[in-house]
């Protein structure tokens, strides 16, 4: 029997205390589950999958396409290879990524001039439609919002400038890196402050850092580097920031503590992330939030694997609440939709505190 | 001998134009070329794969390394062919059809060259029929196959369904990695070997290869 809304398990769970149920989210979904699940419309999607927390997306674009939330503007098959979200993007971005055919393949920012040229303004009002998003708090006003944007600052300055050359202007010109760095932070602190003033209730930041059984820079750099960027995005966004990065972040977490942090969500256990051992280490002082693996559980038929699944999750990190139900990554094409179906609707079966 | 010694010392510190002055240097005093591979940079590059693998260096320390490796290498290599120096052993390597993704398969490439291969980067979106032609034309002893993307594992599958059909699969080992990609898969696909990254993709290829 559930005896929360939505909103007030989510701050329960995000308070460390213990709400009715684990509460359920998902960073981002393929278009084809919005269209399946909701006939293109995103929120009912959101909401016959019973999520918690509703991401209000804060749009970016490239050659002038946006990034896609439903399936409103159609895009041929060859081209979102990555998938949906970035469907249709072909060229350069606004911060200077390269996209061929929806994925993403390299990076322009080399000099002074290109750090002006691609950190774009702000255009907070165009970003996230206001008239729009109140309609949605309306329609939905028991859920919790989250104001979601994967262009956190470390990962696009990486993206922006091509994986090998920042690798090498580390080495070489850090200053330059910092700069970049800077002008990145500066800007995500601006999304970050006006999710607040919006009235969202937290702050989703996707910034990619790690990978497969790693980090890209030592946790040393990163604590030198990005975690003072981070502190200056939760001070002025003012609300909760709930970070997302794909790999092995493990080692960085004491950092994302120190940085204020108030989660941290992906956690994927094929690149490495024990979440029974992160829980412990960290779960008191850090919201947990995914770990049922999308790389392959969500991608089989076999509804009993994804019960097994959503069940070591629970087991490993529901105690005590500071927990959030989701995937590993996104609800990314390959996963089939009746796993997904089945996670959140198991999760909830499950999840219940007595 | 001290030349090759501080031409592997460069390689770690990744000074690439210290490296191709010693290299040069190197050649001009009559040092054969395979010694200045193997005991110079390859000797360098085993010492950064295996800070690599221990945490004890990262991504940024990698590149540099492998920057200076390139320095040398682009002076001996086009020796190589004309003198009777030769390879560990040939690597195909690239990120299968419809995947567009190259991080993870270029620091592969970096290990690869770094352990003393050669390698022939097919780059992104290869097709089946790409890596039996390029498996063909150079003679490799191994297919390197990567994906970011799970919906693109059902390509590596294909890609070797078309490397058994070309008669391939017993002159040449198949090894698949990337984000996606564990041991289970690794057997499903039908690869003779994974590796779950760059610096154990090595390790595994010699292992594959019988060179350990």
């Amino acid at each position: 029997m559930e005896g929360m809304t939505s909103k007030e398990r989510v701050f329960k769970a995000m308070n460390h205390e213990v709400p009715d149920r684990v509460p359920l989210f998902t960073f981002s979904m393929d278009p084809k589950f919005i269209k399946e699940l909701g006939g293109g419309d995103a929120y009912k999607s959101f909401e016959v999958l019973g999520l918690d927390i509703f991401p209000i997306r804060s749009q970016t674009w490239c050659e002038g396409k946006p990034l896609l939330f439903s399936l409103r503007a159609e895009v041929p098959p060859e081209m979102r290879l990555s998938g949906g979200v970035f469907g249709g993007w072909e060229g350069i971005d606004e911060f200077g990524r390269v996209w061929k055919r929806g994925s993403y393949v390299g990076g322009v920012v080399k000099t002074e001039e290109d750090i002006e040229k691609y950190v774009p303004p702000l255009r907070l009002e165009e970003r996230t439609n206001p008239a729009e998003t109140k309609r949605i708090f309306e329609r939905y006003d028991d859920k919790a919002f989250g104001l979601m944007s994967h262009a956190g600052p470390f990962g696009l300055t990486m993206e922006s400038m091509g994986f090998e050359n920042f690798f090498l202007t580390f080495m070489d010109n850090r200053p330059f890196i910092e700069k970049l760095l800077k002008a990145r932070t500066d800007w995500f602190a601006g999304i970050a402050k006006y999710a607040g003033e919006l009235g969202v209730h937290m702050v989703l930041m996707g910034d990619d850092v790690a990978f497969k059984g790693r980090t890209y820079i030592s946790p040393q750099d990163f604590n030198d580097l990005a975690i003072p960027c981070y502190k200056q995005i939760v001070e002025e966004a003012g609300i909760p920031v709930i970070w997302h990065s794909d790999g092995y972040i493990t080692p960085l977490l004491e950092g994302a503590i120190h940085a204020g942090l108030t989660g941290v969500q992906a956690l994927e256990p094929a690149a490495g992330v024990d979440l029974g051992a992160v829980k412990k280490e960290y779960g008191d002082r850090l919201v947990l939030v995914g770990n049922v693996d999308c790389g392959w559980v969500l991608c089989q038929d076999d509804l009993q694997i994804v019960r097994r699944e959503v069940g070591r999750c629970m087991s490993q990190a529901k105690e005590g609440g500071g927990y959030l139900l989701s995937d590993s990554n996104s609800l990314h094409a390959g996963c089939r939709t009746e796993a997904i179906v089945e996670m959140f609707r198991y999760a909830k079966e499950i999840g219940g505190y007595d | 001998m001290e030349i090759l010694n501080e031409i592997s010392e460069n390689v770690v510190k990744g000074d690439a134009h210290v490296v191709a002055e010693l290299v040069q240097g190197a050649l001009n005093g009559g040092v054969h070329l395979q010694r200045i591979m193997n005991e110079g940079m390859v000797k360098g590059m085993t010492v950064i794969g295996e800070r690599f693998k221990n945490n004890e260096i990262y991504l940024p320390e990698m590149m540099v390394a492998a920057r200076a490796m390139n320095a040398g290498l682009d002076i001996i290599e086009p020796l190589m062919a004309k003198s009777n120096t030769s390879y560990v052993g040939k690597v195909v390597i690239g990120t299968v059809r419809d995947d567009l993704h190259d991080v993870g398969k270029n620091m592969v490439r970096i290990m690869f060259k770094g352990a003393g291969f050669q390698v022939f980067d097919l780059g992104i979106d290869v097709s089946p029929d790409e890596f039996v032609k390029a498996a063909r034309d150079n003679d490799a002893d191994l297919i390197a196959m990567s994906t970011l993307l799970t919906l693109t594992i059902p390509n590596m599958k294909e890609t070797i369904k078309a490397i058994e059909g070309a008669g391939l699969k017993n002159e040449t080992k198949i090894m698949v990695g990337g984000a996606p990609v564990t041991h289970n898969i690794a057997d499903q696909v039908g690869a003779d070997g994974y590796a779950p990254d760059c610096a154990r993709a090595v390790e595994r290829a010699k292992e594959l290869l019988g060179l350990t």
